[in-house]
């Protein structure tokens, strides 16, 4: 478990525990409050609804109706509703404890608890205040001095049956029953039901350490629902520092879909990519240094021959130069690839007269073609100003034109066109060839560093790094390169720039 | 004139090796790649192959393996430097030895010479050109022989030298220095596994001891020991 484990944790169970204490604390202050006018008369909403009640029988029904109700409330053993008239006597004629009926007439005129005592005006003008007493075997209201059968615990003394406790007078008013509400046999007279019994002055207790306990869970699952996938994505981002690149968190996540998930699933992705540059990274150091072991390997043995004919000295240092050269090239090549995937090499953006641009490109490749008996021709002008590096487009250009120079049989035509295309809004430039073409399935392939087509002609010149660098040429100014096989034998490679750059 | 082999893709190369093989005393015939290599390798006119392990469609390791199913001819690899796979593979698929691509036209002139020397070894001394028999392993130098309980066993010439050297010396263990002055006829060089991969071939195409073991034993820090019961 870690830290943050323990901080959700922490803060959920705090965050919960003050929640239920202020609920909690809101309840008894709203319940001390209601219980601070008087400790003799119920505050309670049950009382408050029987005097509601009682109110609007007198209101209405006038003080024959409300007897009826209270005789009634008596046969049904309902909470002890006490009605007394302005000359203090009960409408049932019940005896009171003048003490609470003070009580009920100062809370009256103070106004304070308007539900707990009410006075109300009888339809033949007579005013009775109405409250409930305490129910609590401790208080009631009605005055059990002098009054026989003394012993009867309830409210209506003369009424009510003598309780189990029959024989101890004491007890009636002033003490609960010993075994309090609860204790005495079940259906016995005693058995009004309870309010408060005394045994819940420490159940309210019971509540709380529940709560707390609820609020314990949860915390603990929600700070384990949260930790549980970043310890997953901290373990995995260790893994990833110490170069294992074989992590998947998707399958570690699970079915999850939340926020987390989602970083999860980003992180796998860019687990993969980081992969794929790896190991095309690893790939092309791997090429590289055999590709530059080619050129040693000649350059030992040329000096090997300058040792051993020391007459053929001038054609081995000539060798040697060569092979210099080479490795010079293929240096300068890497580079120029590197800088352009690595996005260091951003094209500058002059204005490139196409047509220039691709005239010069002829006059140079032809001389060279003519050379080696094979022909360029070259169709379409375009009249075109493009934006962008007239130097990395002519290398592009040129790397294309050579490399189909280099395939095309001898005798054969290398045909470069021209052409704008107004509807895609874009420059086409095709270079064909009719030399052995690719295999279809090599097709993009011949765009990757250091590729050579199974079918291409083999040669020591070039190291499969022009067409990288014309792809990337290309794609760095916004457009894109083709490949495809003509019909008749040969390779197309078509090269297609936006007019207007991005 | 001793007929050497060049198979390798790098036309430039081959021809100015060839040039310096002829040298040196060579008859050279160049090939570019692995299915000319099978077929002139297997003409049985040649004493010895040099083969490079990178090359397009049939690759090194390739035209060597289909070389060893006809032909026990002495090969040597060109192999990339630093890369282990490549060379461990090549050995044990029953190339003589390797030696790292940049090398120099020397060291390459000197291994071809150890590689022959070796294969083409007859012994003057009447006591190396009798019959070597320990346990169930018979052996006849002249005729580059083995037997292992009476089935004969095909060996590299490399194989067949080392296993020589052991059996001379059954009984004792022969460190790898040893070994590999008089059975690969070179010095040997820091972090060479070639005595172990060719040590290891050694041990499967011989049969083991009535109890299981290998009869040939690795000797910790000592090299290895041919077990004479």
């Amino acid at each position: 478990m870690g830290r943050l484990f323990w901080k959700v944790f922490a803060f959920t169970l705090l965050a919960q525990l003050i929640a239920t204490l202020g609920i909690g604390g809101a309840v008894w202050l709203k319940r001390a409050t209601n219980e601070v006018p008087s400790e003799q008369i119920d505050s309670s909403p049950p009382a408050a609804f029987i005097i509601e009640a009682a109110a609007s029988t007198l209101q209405y029904g006038g003080t024959p109706a409300l007897r009826n109700l209270l005789t009634n409330l008596e046969q049904h053993r309902h909470r002890p509703l006490v009605v007394v008239g302005d000359d203090n006597q009960e409408l049932l004629g019940r005896a009171l404890n003048p003490q609470v009926l003070a009580t009920a007439r100062n809370l009256l005129q103070s106004n304070t608890a308007q539900e707990m005592v009410r006075q109300v005006q009888a339809p033949d003008g007579r005013r009775y205040v109405l409250f409930v007493p305490m129910l609590a075997g401790d208080r009631h209201g009605f005055d059990n001095a002098g009054h026989a059968p003394p012993a009867a615990p309830g409210f209506f003394l003369d009424q009510r049956p003598p309780p189990f406790d029959a024989h101890d007078p004491r007890h009636v008013g002033v003490e609960p029953p010993p075994d309090g509400p609860y204790g005495g046999p079940k259906g016995s007279p005693n058995d009004h039901p309870p309010d408060m019994p005394p045994d819940m002055r420490f159940l309210p207790f019971l509540p709380i350490i529940s709560a707390i306990f609820g609020s314990l869970i949860f915390a603990l699952l929600l700070a384990w629902y949260f930790s549980k996938p970043i310890r997953s994505l901290r373990s995995a981002f260790t893994s990833v520092a110490g170069g294992n690149l074989e992590i998947h968190l998707g399958t570690i996540m699970g079915p999850r879909r939340d926020e987390l998930a989602d970083l999860g699933r980003d992180f796998d992705t860019m687990v993969e990519r980081l992969r794929a540059l790896m190991n095309g990274q690893r790939r092309l150091l791997h090429d590289v240094s055999h590709e530059l072991r080619s050129p040693l390997a000649r350059l030992q043995v040329a000096i090997g021959l300058a040792r051993q004919q020391p007459e053929k000295i001038d054609s081995s240092l000539e060798r040697i130069e060569r092979e210099s050269m080479r490795m010079e090239k293929l240096v300068g090549e890497l580079l120029t690839l590197s800088k352009l995937e690595a996005g260091a090499l951003q094209p500058v953006h002059e204005d490139v007269n196409i047509d220039e641009l691709l005239a010069d490109l002829v006059l140079d490749a032809r001389f060279e073609a003519e050379a080696s008996e094979r022909k360029l021709e070259f169709s379409g002008h375009c009249n075109l100003v493009l934006k962008g590096d007239p130097e990395l487009l002519h290398r592009a250009l040129e790397n294309v034109l050579r490399n189909a120079l280099k395939q095309t049989l001898a005798g054969s035509t290398v045909t470069l066109d021209a052409g704008v295309d107004a509807q895609r809004k874009e420059l086409r430039i095709a270079i064909l060839d009719r030399g052995p073409g690719v295999a279809q399935a090599e097709l993009d392939l011949i765009f990757e560093p250091f590729f050579r087509g199974t079918g291409a002609a083999q040669s020591t010149e070039g190291h499969g790094l022009g067409l990288a660098i014309a792809q990337r040429v290309v794609a760095a100014h916004g457009g894109s390169i083709r490949a495809t096989n003509r019909s008749g034998g040969g390779l197309s490679v078509e090269l297609f720039l936006p007019l207007a750059q991005p | 004139m001793t007929r050497v082999l060049l198979i390798d893709d790098d036309v430039e190369l081959l021809d100015l090796l060839a040039d310096y093989l002829r040298q040196e005393g060579f008859d050279v015939v160049a090939v570019h790649d692995g299915e000319a290599g099978v077929a002139e390798a297997l003409s049985g006119t040649y004493a010895i192959a040099i083969l490079d392990v990178m090359m397009p469609r049939l690759n090194g390791l390739d035209t060597l393996r289909r070389i060893r199913m006809k032909s026990q001819l002495p090969v040597l690899m060109l192999t990339a430097r630093g890369d282990d796979t490549d060379r461990i593979v090549g050995l044990e698929l029953g190339a003589d030895d390797y030696v790292p691509k940049p090398c120099t036209p020397r060291e390459l002139v000197a291994r071809i010479r150890a590689i022959l020397r070796r294969a083409s070894a007859v012994p003057a001394d009447a006591a190396q050109t009798s019959i070597l028999s320990v346990n169930a392993l018979t052996m006849w130098p002249q005729q580059r022989r083995v037997e292992w309980a009476g089935a004969p066993v095909e060996l590299t010439s490399t194989e067949f030298n080392l296993l020589e050297v052991l059996v001379r010396n059954a009984g004792r263990p022969v460190s790898k220095g040893e070994l590999s002055e008089k059975g690969l006829g070179r010095a040997l060089t820091r972090f060479d596994r070639n005595i172990d991969v060719h040590l290891s071939s050694l041990r499967h195409k011989l049969g083991n001891l009535a109890d299981g073991r290998s009869c040939i034993q690795t000797v910790y820090r000592l090299g290895y020991q041919f077990i004479k019961e």
